[in-house]
């Protein structure tokens, strides 16, 4: 029995077959020689890599999952020499469990990891960001939880941008059996620069992450993120990202459901000013049977703001009684604004139920008028029915601080409307 | 006092109110009965202030204050309130921060100190129990899963609430059952004062049987054609409103 369905599929985008666009040499990424770590194999982890993105080039609108995403002119301006980058930790997270790359070599998951691709690396042919990132790969974090241990407190991660740098921080994130953590990326900065950032994390059976962040971004900023997730048998995985501003912002997810009962919840809110651009890019793979997964994204756009929201759901052979759902929602509050929608079903099990829907729409003026009749004014009025609309996806969200700071940001936001 | 004259509204270019005179001294209760598409839900909307009505001549004014020139926020501050024929879904919004959201903010608007948490709720309390609304209602979100009685036990909770000066009540009674109509009643009488007039939207004289009219109207082709005292109620519900329309042409 297949129950693969569409629901009220409005506003999905065609991708045009030939592309106007030209490959674009990443030359100015690979002129100079890497500096030399003084580990061997990274060494040639890295030089193989920087040997790919020379050879496939920087991504353009001519790869499948970049059509509506052109990250070219954003960076032509940006140094291309890799800086150092500033990371720091929340007071309250438990050092134990954090480490820098250098301590860690020795351990085979981290070797493992950091040659580890998701799934659909193959299929797409478009890792360059990825493989850019492992080229330059030096600041990088690894967070180790142990099996059966509970983090009370989230580990915070914060990642400061300075004007005119280009960065490649790394995460690398294990999660043992039966652990529980939550881990907060919070990403800041101001001026242009270019953060390239892959963050990968295993969830080892019955384990349980959430994973969420912050992407405040200067109108400057270009921020591209690969974040990859491996889940196993019966664990979970939950991000939950609050994207707000930057010139050029991209997240890719892949999430590979390798174990029975996993499942994987991805989220995002965006709000989108200005001539802002922000693109989510969803993964999520199942490849073994009864595994759930969720996407639930919600985007307010103005101005002359941009979203793009693709999401696919690929389903194994193997991979029956499989429960995928995507839902993506647009609130438009100008004609100058524009958002872009490609959910993607992949299916190749027989025994599945997936579905997609999307809509993109403006305010509810009945429901505006009704408040104005109760003496809400006006711009509280649509204050009240924006947070109300990106409200259903917040709640998500179950630690109170970065709730908070969430509900602080959605309200500057809605201020400077 | 609240005064219409004259006022002729158009609709996508449809003129629907054809110079419509209305008076309501404070402390009076009006209804006005009419046809369907007569053009009852125009005026309510009109008077708390919908820009998808234009109003071509006439004026509006409450205690001489001209409230065509407002915005409906400021018109619900100044003491208008209208409950709607169908009130309006809001996912997402609960229904106590949509009180409390309205009550602050029309408070604020008239110059008194807003309340905070634990006042409203005392508020909130008192006027739920009065109207019969449950706990759970308030938990939802405004009028989402609400059934049709209990999106009109919510319009007079409302009004309850935001203390007005004058309110259109447009069928407020369509959808409710017996008990519903008696509490509903009760709630609008337990607001009737000298300094408060209402305009009662209704197709059932049986709902007038419990909130008593001064006044009542017939309005047909965009006009008020017939007023008189209750007892025009009865006699429209016996003979219909064919004889009034032929006896005003
Ligand atoms: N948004 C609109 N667009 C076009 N015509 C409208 C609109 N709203 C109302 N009308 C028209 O205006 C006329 C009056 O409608 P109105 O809702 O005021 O009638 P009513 O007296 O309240 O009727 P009912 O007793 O059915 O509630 C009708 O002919 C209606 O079709
Ligand atoms: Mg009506």
């Amino acid at each position: 029995m297949s129950k693969a369905e569409t629901k009220d599929n409005t506003n999905v985008m065609q991708f045009p077959v030939k592309s106007k666009y030209k490959p674009e040499t990443a030359g100015r990424y690979t002129a100079g020689s890497l500096p030399e770590s003084g580990v061997n194999w990274l060494d040639e982890v890295r030089q193989e890599a920087l040997a790919r993105v020379k050879k496939d080039g920087l991504p353009t609108p001519r790869l499948e999952r970049w059509k509506k995403t052109n990250l070219i002119p954003a960076i032509k301006d940006i140094p291309a020499t890799v800086s150092k980058c500033l990371v720091s930790f929340g007071d309250n997270s438990n050092a134990r469990v954090i480490s820098d790359l250098s301590e860690k070599l020795e351990e085979d998951w981290v070797r493992d990891l950091i040659t580890a691709e998701p799934c659909d690396a193959a299929q797409y042919k478009d890792m360059m960001l990825w493989d850019l990132n492992t080229a330059y790969l030096d600041d990088a974090t690894v967070i180790d939880v142990p099996k059966n241990t509970t983090e009370d407190q989230p580990i915070t991660i914060t990642i400061n941008g300075e004007s005119g740098t280009f960065t490649a921080p790394r995460l690398m994130v294990r999660v043992g059996s039966g652990s529980e953590v939550t881990i907060i990326e919070d990403v800041q900065g101001g001026g242009a620069y270019w953060r390239n950032r892959v963050t990968q994390i295993l969830v080892e059976p019955n384990a349980t992450v959430k994973h969420y962040r912050t992407q405040i971004e200067d109108d400057a900023a270009v921020y591209t993120q690969n974040t990859y997730a491996r889940v196993a048998r019966d664990a979970r995985y939950e991000t939950f990202t609050l994207g707000s501003g930057g010139k050029m912002v991209r997240h890719q997810i892949h999430v590979d459901l390798v174990g029975e009962n996993a499942d994987c919840k991805t989220h995002a809110v965006n709000l989108v000013d200005g001539s802002d651009h922000i693109d989510n890019t969803y993964t999520i793979n199942h490849m073994v049977p009864h595994c759930t997964s969720n996407q639930f994204v919600r985007s307010v756009l103005k101005e002359q703001g941009h979203s793009v929201y693709q999401g696919k759901i690929h389903v194994f052979k193997d991979a029956q009684k499989t429960d995928a759902y995507q839902l993506s929602n647009a609130l438009l509050l100008s004609d100058t604004a524009e958002m872009n929608v490609k959910p993607e079903l992949e299916i190749y099990a027989d025994d599945v139920v997936c579905s997609h829907g999307t809509t993109t729409g403006q305010i509810d003026e009945d429901a505006l008028f009704y408040l104005r009749s109760r003496g809400v004014p006006e711009k509280e009025a649509r204050g009240l029915l924006i947070q109300s609309f990106i409200g259903e996806v917040l709640d998500v969200v179950d630690d109170e601080d970065f709730r908070e700071m969430c509900d602080g940001e959605v309200l500057r936001w809605l201020r400077e409307a | 006092m609240i005064e219409i004259k004259d006022l002729h509204v158009e609709i996508e270019g449809k003129e629907i109110l054809k110079g419509l005179d209305l008076t309501i001294e404070s402390g009076k209760v009006h209804a006005i009965m009419g046809p369907n598409g007569s053009g009852k839900s125009t005026l309510s909307n009109v008077i708390a202030g919908h820009d998808a009505y234009d109003v071509t001549k006439g004026s509006i004014t409450l205690d001489g204050e001209d409230v065509l020139e407002m915005e409906p926020e400021e018109r619900a501050a100044l003491g208008i309130f209208l409950a709607f024929q169908y009130p309006v879904e809001i996912p997402g919004v609960q229904m106590t921060t949509f009180l409390k959201t309205a009550v602050n903010a029309v408070r604020k608007q008239r110059g008194e100190e807003e309340l905070d948490a634990l006042g409203l709720l005392k508020l909130m309390k008192q006027k739920t129990k009065e109207l019969s609304i449950s706990d759970d209602m308030m938990k939802r979100a405004v009028n989402v899963g609400f059934s049709g009685g209990e999106k009109k036990r919510n319009e007079v909770l409302q009004m309850a609430m935001l203390e007005p000066k004058f309110a259109v009540l447009d069928e407020t009674d369509s959808g409710l059952d017996i008990d519903a109509l008696k509490i509903v009643a009760d709630g609008v009488n337990a607001l009737r004062s000298d300094n408060r007039s209402f305009l009662v939207i209704t197709h059932y004289q049986r709902l007038l049987d419990y909130i008593k009219p001064d006044v009542v109207h017939v309005l047909a082709g965009g006009k008020i054609i017939k007023s008189g005292g209750p007892e025009l109620a009865h006699a429209l519900e016996e003979k219909g409103y064919a004889d009034f329309i032929d006896e005003a042409a």
